[in-house]
């Protein structure tokens, strides 16, 4: 029998340090699982991409996702993440770099240099924690808020339409686009992968709870467990969405696969190509 | 239909937050929450039918905290112990080995 005092999951005791568990998140919070899905992915991938793999993260919550995995990580200012692991990628091409942002960070402040990043389809794995409220500083209103929820900087009701990131990054020309909940482990965990594989800018969209300020605010259900209920009634994926009109659609989460597209060239290659055609010889 | 045999569910003291997300997640009615409190103040849960476990492992799956794990047989109690090893002592060297350089006078390190 193994002792219950001191005891790690065996993921936990391979990949992060340990001696900083338990984690600073609440009792329930997603990131715990986005953490899970990250390291699961690697599991597969194996430990020679885990050792070619450095991590960069914005403020929030979310920034401290990376902080406890055993790996090279840069904390860095609010809603820039993407400026720095874009130095980064642009330093050393053959690292893979995932960039673990929340939706205050990504969308709000850092909105500009996501659109750009995906632009220059840079080969970045951009994981997106959204959890609809801006949860570290108390839950004040955020860019994806859904219509009509009260929080603290709407006490009468949200009265803006909120944010659909798959459609900004569609138009913005990322070449990889997912979207997943907290409820589909194993499916983000493989989406996870795909994007690591991937060679361009890649978005991974992962819906996640916040029983403190999410779920009080926007959901009226405190519960960690109600939330999860929530997600798996509330999600539709992306092919049984086509069939539907956007009435029924209305407050449900499209998960799934949005967008693939390999053959389109990455920025760091292009740069190659440009310091081939026009370097000193 | 007769479950598979299960050595032991492992619910941490060290890094349970007490969520229950781990008994929602169960199909099968294994885990239920303890009386007692344990050292942290946390009503843990427990495998109160152990019996009924079908070591799908959707507990582990949702649990935020990597405090549970369902250990099957004892191939599985030995890799724990054996990952516990390697990995777990190569990390405490290595910090080790930087305090040392620290506490030479090397303050970049």
């Amino acid at each position: 029998m193994i002792q219950e005092e001191n005891f790690e999951h065996i993921l936990a005791k391979k990949y992060m340090r340990t001696e900083l568990l338990p984690h600073a998140f609440c009792s329930g919070c997603g990131i715990g699982i986005i953490e899970r899905m990250i390291l699961m992915a690697f599991e597969e991938l194996g430990e020679e991409e885990w050792k070619r793999t450095a991590f960069v993260s914005g403020i929030g919550c979310s920034g401290w996702t990376p902080l406890y995995f055993r790996s090279d990580v840069a904390h860095t200012l609010h809603g820039r993440a993407l400026p720095f692991a874009i130095g980064l990628k642009l330093a050393k091409p053959e690292l893979n770099v995932i960039v673990v942002m929340g939706d205050g960070d990504s969308m709000a402040i850092g909105g500009n240099h996501l659109i750009h990043a995906a632009r220059r389809n840079i080969g970045l794995t951009a994981i997106i924690v959204t959890n609809m409220v801006y949860s570290l500083t108390g839950g004040q209103m955020a860019p994806t808020t859904p219509e009509g929820a009260i929080t603290q900087t709407t006490p009468y009701g949200n009265i803006e339409p909120n944010f659909d990131l798959i459609e900004l990054m569609k138009a913005a020309g990322a070449t990889y686009l997912a979207r997943w909940t907290t409820y589909h482990v194993i499916q983000a965990k493989n989406s996870i992968k795909k994007a690591v594989k991937h060679k361009g800018f890649s978005v991974v969209e992962i819906i996640s709870q916040c029983p403190t300020f999410m779920g009080r605010y926007v959901l009226n259900k405190s519960d960690p467990r109600d939330i999860m209920q929530w997600f798996k009634e509330n999600s539709i994926p992306v092919s049984v969405a086509a069939t539907k009109s956007p009435e029924e659609l209305k407050g449900k989460i499209i998960v799934g696969e949005f967008l693939h597209k390999p053959e389109v060239m990455e920025y760091t290659e292009r740069l190659k190509l440009l310091k081939e055609r026009v370097g000193r010889r | 239909m007769s479950a598979a045999r299960v050595r032991q569910i492992a619910v941490s003291d060290k890094l349970c937050k007490a969520c229950y997300l781990c008994i929602w997640a169960c199909p099968w009615g294994v885990l239920e929450i303890k009386e007692e409190r344990n050292w942290r103040g946390i009503k843990k849960p427990y495998a109160a039918r152990i019996e009924q476990c079908r070591a799908c492992k959707l507990c582990e799956l949702y649990c935020p905290d990597f405090a549970i794990q369902v250990i099957v047989d004892e191939e599985e109690e030995r890799k724990i112990l054996e990952v516990e090893e390697s990995y777990e002592r190569k990390w405490f060297d290595r910090l080790k080995k930087r305090d040392e350089i620290i506490s030479k006078g090397v303050w970049w390190l």
